[in-house]
C-alpha cells in the first residue's frame, strides 16, 4: 500500500494539535465533550486555530489557506475531535463552504469570502433544510427571484446550527420551477445582516441552544453572491455533501464515551464480555478512520466519493450510538447525571444519525447506486 | 496491490467459470497456490498480496479448494527446504507438543484436508514447526466435514516420525499468515454472495416489479454494501507497508461480522430458493460461517483486541491505529 506523501507532515500536525488542545485544558479554557463540532463555539478557539494554519488547510495559499492536503486535514480535525474542543465556530464554513467558492464560485466570490473563512472571521450556517423538505431536499421552497443587481429571497429553513452566531448563511434556494425538482436549485452566499433576515432559537431536548429557524423577507442578495451556475445547484449539493459527510466528525461524535469505556474496562479486568466489547468497538474505529482516509484520499484527488461518503456517514453514525450503550453495558450509567460525559454524548446521539442525512435515506442513496452498477 | 492483481483475478475468475471438475489440479500445474513463495525454494514467486488477490478470488465463486492450507504449509516448508510436488496442509495448535523423541503420539481433529494430503505441518506456540508424513504406516485418518463440506479430519499419530523445521517462520508469524488469507477468503466469499444477492433482487419479480424496487429489499442490499466497504477497508488497513500494531485482529473481527451480516441477509433477499441444493448461495454463505472463525474465533480476537486496549488506555489506542502516519 502507498504511505501518503503527507505522512511525516501528519505526525507533526497530529503533535501540533495535541499540543495547543492540552494547553487549552489544562489553562481551563475549554472543557472536552461529545459533539464539540456542533455544540461547542469558540470563536477565540478558531482564531487560534487559523492564526496557525490549522483550518482551511486545504485551500490555495493565495486565499489564506495553507494548500495542504486532505489528508493532512484529516489529521488536524481527528485531533481536535478527540479532544473534545470547542470547534463549531468555524466547522461548517471550513469544511464546506470554502470548499464550494473554491470550486464553483467567482474568482471574486472566492476573494471575497474565502480569505474571512481562513481567518476564521467568517462564521458560517448551512440553510438547507425547511419545514417541507428534510430528506427530501430538492423540495426546498424559499425562493430567489432575479433583481436588478441580484436577487430577492423569500423563505423559510430549519434545524440551522450555529445561525444565532453566524456572520454568514450558505442558502439553497430555487431561482426557477422547473418539471425536475432537481432543476431550477441555486446556491448562495447571504449575509446574517441584511435586512430582512431573523434568526429564531430551537431549544433541544438538552435544554440547549444550538439550532434555530431562519427566516428570509425580501433579502436582497448580491448577483455575485451566486456560488456556481443558477439553476444547477443540486449537483454542486450532492459534491458539497460528500464533504459534509466523509469527515471525522461522522464517527467521533461521542469519543469521550470510548474514552472512559476504555477505562472502565480497564478496572474490570474479569470482565471478559466487556473486553470482547472493547475489542469490537476498537476494531470497527480503527476501519472508520481508515475510510476517513480513504474518502480525504479521494477528495484530494479530485474526486467527490458520494457513495462511500454516505456508507462512512452510515457506519460512523453506528458506531457512535454502539460506544454509547456499551459504557452502558458498565455499571457507571446507573440513573446518568445531566453533565456527565455519558449524560451529554445520550443526549445528543438522536441527532448523529439525522444531520446531514438520515440513516435511511443514505441506505436509499447507496442502493441507488447498487442498482445502476 | 501488486501489478499483478489484475491478471491474477482475471486468471482465477476464467478457470473458475470454466466448470473444471478438477480446478485444484489445474490451479496447482499454474502454481498458483506457491505464489508468494520464492522461487529459489520452489515457489511462484510473487508477494502475499498476490496470494490474497487468488484466494480471494477462488472464494468469490465458492470453490472450496485447500488453497489456504495448502500455500500456508508450503509456505512454512520452503524456509527448511526446498519444495517438490507433494500436497501438504497445516494444523495450528494452542497447545505445546511433545516430539523431543523425535515421534509424535497424538490426536488431532479438525485436520484440514487431510486425508488429500501428503504431509502436514504442525505449528504450536513455543516451538519451531514440525512435519509428519501423513501417509506412514502409523497414521490414521477418519474424515470429518466442516458446515461448508470441507474436510476436517482426525488424525491420529501413534510414535509417528516427525520432523522439526529450523529456520520456519515462528508460530505467530503462520497464525497471522493464515489469519490474513482467511480474512481475504470471507471478504472473497461476502463479496460473491453479494453479487449472487444483488442480481437475484434484479431480476426475481414480486408485485409486478423487480424485487430490487422495493424499498427494504433495496435497504438491505445497501447494507450489505456497507459491510462490504468496511471489510475491504480493513483488508487494505492489514496489508499496508506497516499496518499497525493490531491489525490482524481488526481484519479477522471486522470480516467475520460482515459475514455474518451478509450471510443473513443474502439468505433473507434469496427467499426460499438460497436454501435449495441446487442454487449457488450455500456455496457462499456455509463457507462464510465456517471460515469467519477459522484460526481462531471472533470473539477471542475481539477479546484479545480488547485486552490491549483496555492495557494500552486510550491515547495507546490512538496512537497504534493513527501509527500509519496519516
Ligand atoms: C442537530 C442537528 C443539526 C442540524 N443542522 C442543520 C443545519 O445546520 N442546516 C440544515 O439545513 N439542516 C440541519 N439539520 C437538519 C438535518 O439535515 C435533517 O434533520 C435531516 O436532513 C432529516 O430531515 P428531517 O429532520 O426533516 O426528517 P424527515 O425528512 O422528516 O424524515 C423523518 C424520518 O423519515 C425517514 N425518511 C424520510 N424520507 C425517507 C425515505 N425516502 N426513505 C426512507 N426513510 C425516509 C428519515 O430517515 C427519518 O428517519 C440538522 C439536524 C439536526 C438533528
Amino acid at each position: 500500500m502507498d504511505q501518503s506523501p503527507g505522512t511525516d507532515s501528519c505526525v507533526q500536525l497530529r503533535a501540533q494539535v495535541r499540543q495547543l488542545t492540552a494547553e487549552w485544558r489544562d489553562a481551563g479554557r475549554y472543557a472536552p465533550r461529545s459533539d464539540s463540532w456542533l455544540r461547542s463555539f469558540d470563536l477565540d478557539f478558531s482564531k487560534e486555530l487559523a492564526a496557525r494554519g490549522l483550518i482551511a488547510m486545504t485551500y490555495p495559499v493565495e486565499f489564506g489557506g495553507a494548500g495542504r492536503t486532505n489528508v493532512e486535514r484529516l489529521a488536524v480535525t481527528e485531533e481536535l475531535l478527540r479532544a473534545g474542543a470547542p470547534v463549531a465556530a468555524h466547522w461548517i464554513g471550513d469544511r464546506q463552504i470554502g470548499p464550494a467558492i473554491l470550486r464553483h464560485g467567482t474568482r471574486a466570490l472566492q476573494e471575497e469570502i474565502v480569505p474571512r473563512i481562513a481567518s476564521g472571521e467568517a462564521v458560517f450556517c448551512l440553510g438547507m433544510s425547511e419545514p417541507e423538505a428534510g430528506s427530501d431536499l430538492a423540495s426546498v421552497r424559499t425562493s430567489a427571484e432575479p433583481v436588478e443587481g441580484g436577487w430577492l429571497v423569500n423563505g423559510h429553513k430549519i434545524w440551522t446550527t450555529q445561525a444565532h452566531h453566524a456572520t454568514h448563511a450558505y442558502l439553497l434556494a430555487r431561482t426557477s420551477r422547473e418539471e425536475r425538482k432537481h432543476d431550477g436549485l441555486s446556491e448562495f452566499i447571504v449575509d446574517m445582516d441584511s435586512e430582512g433576515v431573523s434568526v429564531t432559537p430551537i431549544v433541544d431536548l438538552a435544554g440547549e441552544h444550538h439550532f434555530n429557524e431562519v427566516r428570509f423577507e425580501n433579502v436582497f442578495v448580491p448577483a455575485h453572491r451566486l456560488i456556481g451556475e443558477a439553476g444547477k445547484g443540486w449537483k454542486q449539493v450532492v459534491e458539497q455533501l460528500s464533504f459534509e459527510r466523509g469527515g471525522a466528525e461522522r464517527s467521533l461524535s461521542s469519543y469521550p464515551v470510548l474514552v472512559e469505556l476504555v477505562a472502565e474496562t480497564a478496572e474490570q479486568q474479569d470482565d471478559r464480555e466487556l473486553h470482547a466489547l472493547l475489542g469490537t468497538l476498537t476494531a470497527r474505529l480503527a476501519v472508520l478512520r481508515r475510510l476517513c482516509y480513504e474518502v480525504a484520499g479521494a477528495m484530494d484527488a479530485g474526486r467527490a466519493p458520494v457513495q462511500q461518503a454516505a456508507a462512512l456517514k452510515y457506519l460512523g453514525n453506528a458506531f457512535e450510538h454502539d460506544v454509547i450503550e456499551a459504557l452502558r453495558r458498565t455499571d457507571r450509567c446507573q440513573d446518568p447525571a445531566f453533565d456527565s460525559v455519558f449524560g451529554q454524548a445520550l443526549i445528543a446521539s438522536p441527532a448523529f444519525s439525522l444531520r446531514g442525512g438520515a440513516a435511511e435515506v443514505l441506505l436509499s442513496l447507496i442502493a441507488r447506486q447498487e442498482a445502476r452498477s | 496491490m501488486s501489478q499483478y492483481a489484475d491478471e491474477l483475478r482475471s486468471l482465477v475468475d476464467d478457470l473458475a467459470a470454466s466448470g473444471n471438475p478438477d480446478l485444484w489440479n489445474s490451479l496447482v500445474g499454474l502454481g498458483l497456490p506457491r505464489v508468494g513463495i520464492d522461487e529459489e525454494r520452489g515457489g511462484s514467486g510473487g508477494s502475499l498480496d498476490d496470494l490474497l488477490v487468488v484466494v480471494q478470488s477462488l472464494a468469490g465463486h465458492g470453490i472450496g479448494v485447500p488453497v489456504v492450507e495448502a500455500s500456508t504449509a508450503d509456505w512454512v516448508l520452503s524456509h527448511a527446504r526446498e519444495l517438490d510436488a507433494e500436497p501438504s496442509t497445516v494444523l495450528l495448535l494452542d497447545s505445546a507438543l511433545d516430539a523431543e523423541s523425535g515421534t509424535l503420539t497424538a490426536e488431532l481433529s479438525a485436520v484440514p484436508w487431510a486425508r488429500d494430503a501428503a504431509r502436514l505441518v504442525l505449528c504450536a506456540p513455543h516451538s519451531a514447526p514440525l512435519v509428519v508424513d501423513l501417509r506412514h504406516a502409523s497414521v490414521t485418518v477418519s474424515p470429518v466435514d466442516n458446515i461448508a463440506g470441507e474436510p476436517r479430519d482426525t488424525v491420529t499419530l501413534h510414535a509417528t516420525p516427525a520432523v522439526l523445521l529450523e529456520g520456519a517462520p515462528s508460530y505467530g508469524a503462520v497464525r497471522e499468515r493464515l489469519a490474513l488469507l482467511w480474512s481475504a477468503a470471507v471478504l472473497g466469499a461476502a463479496h460473491g454472495a453479494y453479487r449472487l444477492t444483488r442480481s437475484y433482487v434484479a431480476e426475481r419479480e414480486q408485485f409486478g416489479a423487480p424485487l430490487l424496487k422495493i424499498p427494504a429489499v433495496a435497504g438491505n442490499l445497501a447494507r450489505m454494501r456497507v459491510q462490504l466497504v468496511q471489510a475491504d477497508a480493513a483488508l487494505a488497513l492489514a496489508t499496508e507497508a506497516a499496518p499497525p500494531e493490531g491489525a490482524t485482529e481488526i481484519v479477522r473481527i471486522t470480516t467475520a461480522a460482515a459475514a455474518t451480516e451478509i450471510a443473513q441477509i443474502a439468505h433473507q433477499l434469496h427467499g426460499a430458493m438460497g436454501i435449495t441444493a441446487e442454487y449457488p448461495l450455500h456455496h457462499l454463505t456455509r463457507r462464510l460461517w465456517s471460515w469467519r472463525d477459522a484460526v481462531a474465533s471472533e470473539r477471542s480476537w475481539a477479546e484479545s483486541l480488547g485486552r490491549r486496549a483496555a492495557e494500552a488506555g486510550e491515547s495507546g489506542v490512538w496512537t497504534r491505529i493513527t501509527a500509519t502516519g496519516h
